[in-house]
């Protein structure tokens, strides 16, 4: 008899890992794919068949083709790569600059912390995807404009993360140890709560990669982000969807792209925060 | 059993004990293992009604453990893997989860190392205590919680009822956690490290109100600690852990039962033996010199000193004109309870904090040393990092040119020459912080402490986290790198036996204030002040 017994169902540290990795590799696989996009596509994905208007799935066109007779395959190929990469940069950027400023913030403080948080506050308080919306709107359609859309707000979430972090790690006894040993601001910043924090802001940016894919595919739909020709899943289905019951493939398609992809990178997402809650409690 | 009458006779509270034979809570052989690691090899207890019973060990010796086993926490992994254990005639291990908790709270209370932990922090104590009796099955009556708290000196005008946890101190959160119990009235108290987290004289009360929760209604308690002298103060039996292995047990004795034979008083296994002797009192004396001479220069003066802090609106005077004087190559003890401002005197002297009126003078370069050693090193970092970081701080602070890189053999020497000082070995540099036990990370702060060549030495109650053994190491290390590299030391703890130990003067504090200073001795044997007095009435020791 054990008093023990009823354990919750955890999956181990090992069994954790390995899902990180399997996560990774698919997400790897998808990056790749996207890079390798241009050699491996059966047709050019801009050019136009009028003999195959809104074909359905033949032996030239496995995946049919759109109104304009442009292979579907071709093109979700070929934006693979503008919708992942741009999700990524966007995500790497603004976890960058945010952490940057919210540890500036925690660590100093004062006016200089003021000053950046209502800032933040004030992006806070639109909705983040109508902002974007405005943003795009007054800057014009393109894929730079977007991320930029996106980003004015996005920073925020790692600015407030890393604050908390930093004023958090600040009375920590070793940081107190670094100060008296005579280490200078920036040196502590860098060495002791950069190193310190850079764990979960790095789970919060990882789950972000969807999220931020799902808003540039999102101001893409709504003609503010990549404009045609140039192929992005979120403006094919825009394109497309005029046509829904003549080719339903073209619409399909590229929503299909876009669920797995923000599907492979939340999961991914996921199992780096589960994974490190793990080594964290150890 | 002999033994256990002749303690009976000479302590009345244990009369309470029933008188036939029969047994409250017995454990025969008990086996738990974590996966592969079994914690704990065969332990046997017999407790019965009104007595105390205390598990004593060090960290990791299998101490709660046996707690674990016995309250059936699921979200251990750990495993009991043989022996039997019933409570009152039933067989606890082959309760169902619902009947073991009913078992709980009922028949089984648990007063944790942390009272403020076990109350919800933002919740006030009648909500809480409503909430606990009614599941309980019993009702919230505030005159019988009054009358509770009237016996623990506790205020009966519904103050502290209304306020939240965080509101008041450490002891008093305790004394309401074993109010709660008082309302329960379990027949079994388990009291996990209950007065590590207090200050002498809380602890002093917690044991005192414990001992009268016991004479009133007869509850047995299981008390575990390292604490011997609460052990001897409390405990009618103990049995001693060394890694899972129980080494010894019997009647406690002692000098609190007119020195009646037992484990504390005739210790017979070597480990019990070297437990007792690394605890500090008050005829130990590890000063390696005879006299100290006070005409040496001055290393660190406070002069009228004040201090101020802004605590949610309110000010609290936290220094009120202290004066003090650590001469070279002196050990200065600074001795209060908590929040009476020790800490805040280092701050002033390592330039942390400024104070608002006086004058603080500090010859030459100090270095601090904190309580929590697993803290005061980066937990990202090995100790060979940390130590790169501290000796390029001290270049650049000297104004040498200082070497990057992670593996640079000149100062690798200079750590190999600390190293021996604090007497640690090599292989030690390359773990993390929290892959040392609590006296190595201790002894590797003051090798980083030492790295910064200091005058003066700041150390924050730096034996408080550490058990008995580990503070003895680290007590005997500060004593001999004083004497070798004549350093001056400011020590501050609550622990008044170790200060007078190997301090050469003691300075006592109380809210702010020097009430006594002088040699050390002195102040222990022939002091008049009522605060000190109290202070020493408080100290539990073994012998």
């Amino acid at each position: 008899m054990n008093p023990f017994r009823k354990k919750e169902k955890q999956l181990t540290r090992e069994q954790l890992r390995r899902r990180v990795l399997v996560m990774l590799a698919l997400a790897g696989l998808l990056c790749v794919f996207a890079l390798a996009a241009p050699y491996l596509t059966p047709n050019d994905p801009n050019m136009p068949h009028s003999a195959y208007m809104n074909a359905s799935p033949c032996k030239e066109f496995p995946l049919g083709a759109d109104r304009y007779g442009r292979c579907v395959l071709s093109r979700v190929m070929i934006g693979a790569k503008t919708s992942i990469f741009s999700a990524v940069v966007l995500v790497f950027i603004s976890f960058a600059a945010g952490s940057l400023l919210g540890m500036l913030c925690g660590w100093y403080g004062g006016i200089l912390d003021t000053l950046i948080m209502r800032l933040a506050d004030i992006f806070l308080a639109f909705p983040q995807m109508v902002l974007a919306i405005a943003v795009a709107g007054v800057l014009g359609g393109s894929l730079l404009n977007a991320m930029i859309a996106l980003g004015i707000t996005g920073w925020t979430l790692y600015a407030r993360l890393a604050r908390t972090h930093t004023m958090a790690l600040k009375h920590e006894p070793f940081i107190l140890a670094a100060q008296m040993n005579g280490s200078s601001g920036p040196q502590i910043m860098l060495r002791h709560i950069l190193p310190n924090m850079i764990g979960p802001l790095t789970v919060n940016a990882a789950t972000q990669i969807g999220t931020n894919m799902i808003g540039i595919a999102g101001l893409s739909f709504l003609g503010l982000g990549v404009v045609p020709p140039k192929a992005e899943w979120g403006s094919m289905i825009n394109e497309a969807r005029a046509y829904l019951q003549l080719a339903p493939w073209s619409v399909f398609v590229p929503a299909a792209a876009v669920i797995v992809t923000v599907m492979v990178f939340n999961y991914l997402g996921d199992a780096v925060r589960d994974y490190y809650d793990v080594s964290e409690a150890k | 059993m002999a033994k256990t009458k002749t303690i009976k006779a000479v302590r009345a509270v244990t009369a309470r004990t029933s008188p036939q034979k029969e047994s409250l809570l017995s454990m025969k052989d008990l086996r738990v293992s974590y996966g592969e690691f079994e914690a704990l090899h065969g332990y046997s207890l017999e407790l019965a009604p009104g007595e105390i019973h205390c598990i004593a060990g060090e960290s990791g010796s299998g101490k709660s453990t046996i707690l674990k086993a016995l309250l059936g926490l699921t979200s251990y992994s750990a495993e009991v893997t043989g022996g039997s254990m019933t409570f009152a005639g039933q067989d606890v291990l082959a309760m169902s989860d619902r009947e073991r908790r009913d078992l709980l709270g009922d028949e089984i209370g648990l007063i944790a190392q942390n009272p403020a932990a076990s109350f919800n922090p933002l919740r006030t104590f009648r909500v809480q205590f409503r909430e606990t009796l009614e599941s309980h099955g019993k009702k919230l009556d505030e005159h019988e919680v009054f009358h509770v708290f009237k016996t623990l000196g506790l205020p009966t005008d519904g103050r502290v009822l209304s306020s939240c946890p965080y509101e008041v101190s450490g002891g008093m959160c305790q004394r309401v956690a074993i109010a709660l119990l008082m309302l329960l009235k379990p027949r079994l108290l388990l009291c996990d490290e209950v007065t590590s987290a207090l200050d002498v004289t809380t602890q002093k009360q917690v044991a005192d109100e414990l001992l009268r929760l016991r004479d009133e209604t007869g509850m047995a308690i299981l008390l575990v600690t390292h604490n011997l002298g609460l052990a001897a103060y409390m405990a009618d039996t103990i049995s001693v852990l060394l890694d899972g292995d129980c080494v010894e047990s019997g009647p406690v004795g002692g000098h609190y039962r007119n020195g009646a034979p037992g484990v504390l008083s005739t210790p017979s296994h070597e480990y019990t033996k070297k437990l007792l002797h690394d605890v500090a009192d008050f005829e130990d004396d590890l000063r390696l010199r005879t006299a100290f001479a006070s005409d040496v220069p001055m290393a660190v003066q406070l002069s009228d000193v004040h201090k101020s802090y802004r605590v949610r609106g309110n000010e609290v005077q936290a220094l009120k004109c202290v004066d003090l004087n650590l001469y070279r190559g002196e050990v200065l003890g600074i001795v209060g309870e908590s929040g009476s401002g020790k800490t805040t005197i280092l701050r002033q002297v390592c330039g942390m904090e400024t104070p608002e009126l006086g004058d603080v003078r500090l010859e030459g370069k100090c270095q601090f040393i904190f309580q929590d050693a697993y803290a005061s090193f980066d937990p990202r970092m090995t100790i060979r990092q940390s130590l790169y970081e501290s000796i390029r701080n001290a270049a650049k602070r000297d104004g040498k040119p200082s070497r990057r890189g992670s593996s640079v053999p000149e100062y690798d020497e200079r750590i190999r020459t600390y190293l021996e000082q604090v007497g640690l070995s090599e292989e030690l540099l390359d773990r993390f912080p929290s892959r040392l036990s609590g006296g190595q990370c201790q002894r590797m702060a003051i090798a980083r402490a030492l790295v910064g060549d200091p005058e003066v030495l700041l150390c924050d109650e730096i034996t408080s986290a550490l058990d008995v053994t580990a503070q003895r190491e680290v007590v005997e290390l500060l004593v001999r790198l004083q004497k070798e590299l004549d350093l001056s030391i400011l020590f501050v703890s609550h622990d008044l036996a170790l200060v007078h130990s190997f301090c050469d003067r003691i300075l006592v504090l109380k809210s702010g204030e020097v009430v006594t200073c002088g040699e050390a001795g002195e102040v222990i044997r022939n002091t008049e002040e009522p605060y000190t007095k109290q202070l020493l009435d408080s100290v539990l020791t073994v012998r």
